[in-house]
């Protein structure tokens, strides 16, 4: 069982990883410098956490306002990962956060639900006062 | 031509090799290369995807930079907007300033007025017992008319400083410092007298300066009607102010010093500020010093202030 956070910063999300509480949490921008390497660690985590998870629900926030090709790029990656998981017999429950106001996150989500129709993502609206 | 190569043994295997890689090999290779393909499309999708996303954050930037082209049109206006609110709030400040200033210069008007009306009542009072005993000569009444005139004259000069230090005005002219020091103290000199305050004015060396009369007067009364309010609230014995008139090196200044107890360090930094005030709740209304600065800065000087032996020194410097 293990924590992974990595502390947000002005072009990177936070990213909180709890086995414990079988959470993930991803919120921010993210634009990385390099974005393979900035989001190995999470990739690596969630490969080893989902190898060891069986009967637990895992809940996937994610928050992303504005983000790279390279970073949208990973996201199939990180879905590919949760899907197999699925196909596998893990239960996720993915939260998909967008502003009310920022429609091409919002269409992003709605990329992502098309193009991973096995996984259960909930499209979340917040609103900013 | 056919029966040839069908009994050719090489040509035989050939074809032998070739039905078997047809019925084996080829659903094998088939089958892989429908899989790349399809993972081929996937990919292609995928990339579609990204492609649309990036190009839909692209739209999003680019409207957020028109937003903020217009806001950047819109600063100058808004610049404009703000500094117009900001001169009618000084302009409001300066009215009530000059509102309170008003009040307590219409207590030292009435002041000024009772003495030279007594001295007229008494002179008229008389006037009949004169003309009794036989004394109502030419020479009397060149006397009389001489001491009423100048009793009218005294009158007449006050209620015209009075009246123009009230009256708003933009007039620009060029003055002496000493003679607007002087209708300062006729302004205030009865107030001063009743307070028990000894006004002492040195001028080292005159100078003239250019603007708006009115406030610098505005200015100085300022000043010194603190001082008197310290005075009075600390109830000092003997009530002292300074005014020096310098032109030292090309600093042309006007020092202010009392014995009234100094300003309180804690507030000393910020008394320049607006809603200031080191008088007693209710009484000060923290504007005085405030606009005094400003006027200050409105003619490029500036106003300043220190503690020193028993009391504060303000002085205003103009380079």
């Amino acid at each position: 069982m293990s924590v992974l956070i990595k502390e947000k910063t002005e072009y990177t999300p936070r990213i909180v990883m709890d086995s414990n509480k079988h959470l993930i949490d991803i919120e921010g921008d993210s634009f990385p410098e390099n974005t393979y390497d900035f989001y190995r660690p999470m990739m690596d985590w969630i490969n080893s956490y989902f190898s060891t998870v069986y009967n637990e629900i895992t809940t996937v926030n994610i928050e992303i306002n504005y983000f790279n090709s390279s970073s949208s790029q990973l996201f199939f990656d990180f879905f590919d990962i949760l899907e197999e998981s699925v196909k596998n017999g893990s239960k996720i429950v993915i939260n998909w956060i967008y502003v009310a106001k920022n429609e091409s996150t919002l269409e992003a989500g709605e990329d992502f639900c098309e193009e991973f129709e096995i996984l259960n993502i909930n499209m979340i609206e917040k609103q900013v006062v | 031509m056919k029966e040839i190569i069908n009994e050719s043994p090489k040509i035989k295997k050939t074809l032998a090799y070739l039905e078997d890689f047809i019925d084996t090999e080829h659903g094998e290779l088939h089958e892989n290369v429908e899989t790349l393909l399809n993972d081929y499309k996937k990919k292609l999708h995928r990339l579609y995807l990204i492609i649309k996303q990036s190009d839909n954050k692209q739209l999003q930037l680019m409207k957020l930079n028109e937003e903020l082209d217009k806001y950047k049109n819109n600063l100058e206006q808004k610049v404009e907007e703000e500094i117009l609110k900001r001169r009618e709030k000084e302009e409001m400040l300066l009215k009530q300033s000059r509102m309170a200033a008003m009040g307590e210069m219409i207590d030292a008007v009435a002041h000024q007025w009772l003495q030279p009306i007594n001295i007229i009542s008494l002179q008229s009072s008389i006037l009949d017992e004169i003309f009794k005993r036989g004394k109502l000569d030419k020479d009397y009444i060149v006397n009389f008319q001489s001491k009423i005139q100048k009793q009218i004259t005294h009158m007449s000069d006050t209620l015209n400083t009075f009246r123009n230090f009230v009256r708003p005005s933009t007039k620009i002219s060029t003055f002496d410092v000493d003679k607007m020091i002087s209708k300062v103290l006729l302004l205030v000199e009865d107030e001063f007298i009743n307070n028990r305050i000894n006004i002492e004015t040195n001028v080292v060396k005159d100078f003239r300066l250019s603007g708006n009369e009115n406030e610098f007067i505005h200015l100085i009364i300022n000043i010194i009607n603190n001082a008197k309010d310290a005075f009075n609230e600390k109830n000092i014995n003997d009530r002292k102010i300074t005014i020096n008139i310098l032109d030292n090196d090309n600093i042309k200044s006007i020092e202010l010093i009392d014995n009234a107890g100094g300003i309180p360090l804690d507030v000393i930094n910020d008394i320049f500020k607006a809603n200031v005030t080191t008088k007693e709740d209710g009484k000060g209304t923290g504007i005085g010093l405030y606009m005094s600065s400003l006027i200050a800065q409105k003619y490029n000087g500036i106003l300043s202030v220190e503690n020193v032996e028993n009391g504060a020194k303000f002085t205003f410097s103009i380079y």
